[in-house]
């Protein structure tokens, strides 16, 4: 059954490891050791086959909504960061229960050190996957 | 600041990869060109003062993405302080499969030249602007090439790419037909980034060779974009032709060497041979235009061994089609000057003065010049010693002023 992991931050997220606007707050050392222990995570994974995909995205800056306005198609900046927290990446899992799932999603958490929300990813029925 | 020549040819090189793979990534053509110049900025200070990075193109770009993120924020911050909202509508209709990612970064700067050449612009931005996304130039280094305040470079620089805001302009070739179109205007703008590097219309130095290269390499990414078009191949024959020349142009001490007076041995053989190459190839085409007669016209010069050998009549049945074909008052300019050698200075003084008459020639000192030489044909010296003086006070460029002076004093001392 698949979940969907997904880590979230606020704009100094991006900032901590040089993906925002500015340089990393954080040292080489520590930047590098935070994608050497996603790497790893996501190693295991798929070493488990308990892998299907996993991304993180561009700072939130680069969102662009896409709306209807009276049947036609309009694009817009944002919605902006602000300070409010926004999805920064996703992993998506197949695993063999919730509890695996859960033991996963807090291994995210510790690597990404931020909240973490888990949800099941359906299929196009409805159905669990 | 001094910046190493190294760096600067490198700079200069992944400046438009850079500014294609930002804007092809993350849109904002605008903002994204504002981060890579200060990304430029930030590696011309820290790669010239110490080592280069392993991936200097990386670099680049990972700075730059870093500088339109920041641009970004500000620009959103401050139009949430405005609460207004940038809204764009979108095509109804989908545009179809774009075109798949080029395998090089070559074809990049291509689609970043036909986008600052977009007819929203006017022709002087979009020389700026090209020199700027496309050529690696600081504007600082564009206002010394254009001769113009760098404060009216900015300006333009500015409105030329909220032109292309405003015009909704994708980051993708335009369809066929309007490449076709919109072709003219991107021949148009390298034929000016070359002459302004070859005439040179101001400043100490005669030739800027920089600006002759950037324009050739531009001319040879159109033609592999449009391999089959003639007035591509003209336009690059031509400049080769013309640029062949460079080392007998200029003098010992900088002072410009006419055509009648270069060493021949200094021209450049191997830009000649491809470019009569290129000009015969685009003839056989049988469509004619402007860029392949003026090629044509300067692979008859470079086929002469002496400048009396020089085949004037040839030379003039090229200028009479191109007079036909272009109504431009220069071209009727040069071909009295053909004139002048197959029929005398006399015709070529009658066929010059409906030239001068072209408002649009009005005070350029070629007319001065031209008059001046054909007077002197004429064994009229101090009528061509006035026309001498009044074409060096009308030029902006010290070597050719000096080279005018010069030609001032001398019928003088001939009897």
């Amino acid at each position: 059954m698949k979940y969907m992991i997904m880590t979230f931050g606020d704009k100094t997220a991006w900032d901590t490891l040089g993906l925002g606007g500015s340089e990393a707050i954080w040292s080489e050392e520590e930047v590098a050791e935070h994608f050497r222990a996603m790497g790893e995570f996501y190693a295991d994974l798929a070493a488990s086959g308990e892998m299907v995909s996993g991304f993180g995205l561009a700072d939130p800056s680069h969102t662009v909504t896409v709306e209807m306005r009276d049947g036609r198609p309009v694009t817009s900046d944002g919605p902006y960061a602000e300070t409010k927290e926004m999805l920064a990446g996703f992993g998506i899992i197949d695993v063999a229960s919730h509890d695996r799932a859960v033991e996963l999603a807090a291994r995210f958490a510790a690597i990404v050190q931020t909240r973490v929300e888990l949800r099941p990813v359906m299929n196009g029925g409805g159905e669990d996957q | 600041m001094d910046i190493q020549p190294h760096v600067e040819g490198l700079l200069r090189e992944l400046a438009p990869q850079t500014l294609a793979a930002l804007t092809r990534r993350y849109g904002h053509f605008e903002l994204a060109e504002d981060a890579v110049q200060e990304a430029l900025l930030a590696a011309a200070t820290s790669w010239s003062s110490g080592e280069l990075p392993d991936n200097p193109a990386g670099w680049l770009r990972t700075v730059a993405t870093r500088r339109l993120t920041d641009l970004l924020r500000n620009e959103q911050s401050r139009r949430r302080r405005e609460e207004t909202e940038a809204r764009r509508a979108l095509p109804l209709e989908p545009s179809g499969v774009p075109e798949r990612p080029p395998a090089g970064e070559v074809d990049d700067s291509l689609v970043l030249l036909f986008l600052c050449c977009h007819p929203a612009i006017t022709p002087p931005a979009q020389v700026a602007l090209v020199l700027r996304a496309v050529g690696g130039l600081t504007t600082a280094e564009i206002a010394r090439s254009l001769l113009l305040p760098e404060a009216t470079v900015t300006r333009r620089i500015t409105r030329a790419k909220q032109s292309i805001v405003d015009a909704g302009s994708r980051f993708a070739l335009p369809d066929p037909a309007d490449r076709a179109r919109r072709l003219d205007v991107v021949l148009h703008v390298v034929y000016l980034v070359f002459t302004e590097g070859h005439t040179a219309s101001s400043g100490e130095a005669l030739v800027r060779g920089d600006l002759c290269t950037e324009a050739i390499r531009l001319a040879r990414l159109v033609r592999r974009l449009l391999p089959d078009e003639p007035e591509v191949e003209g336009l690059l024959a031509q400049m080769l032709l013309t640029d062949a020349r460079r080392a007998a142009r200029t003098g010992p001490g900088g002072e410009l060497v006419p055509l009648a007076e270069q060493d021949r041995a200094l021209w450049d053989e191997t830009a000649i041979a491809e470019g009569i190459a290129l000009v015969s190839g685009a003839l056989a085409r049988h469509r004619p235009g402007p860029y392949q007669l003026q090629a044509a016209i300067n692979a008859v010069h470079a086929e002469a061994a002496t400048y009396p050998d020089t085949d004037w009549p040839q030379i003039l049945a090229l200028y009479g089609v191109l007079d036909r074909l272009s109504a431009d008052p220069v071209v009727t300019l040069n071909r009295a000057v053909a004139l002048a050698q197959v029929e005398g200075p006399q015709a070529g003084l009658e066929l010059l003065e409906r030239a001068a008459a072209d408002p649009r020639l009005a005070g350029h000192h070629r007319i001065h010049a031209v008059r001046a030489h054909l007077l002197q044909e004429a064994g009229r010296p101090a009528e061509a010693a006035e026309q001498y003086r009044a074409a060096a006070r009308a030029t902006l460029s010290t070597p050719e002023r000096n080279y005018l002076l010069c030609r001032a004093t001398l019928p003088e001392r001939e009897p």
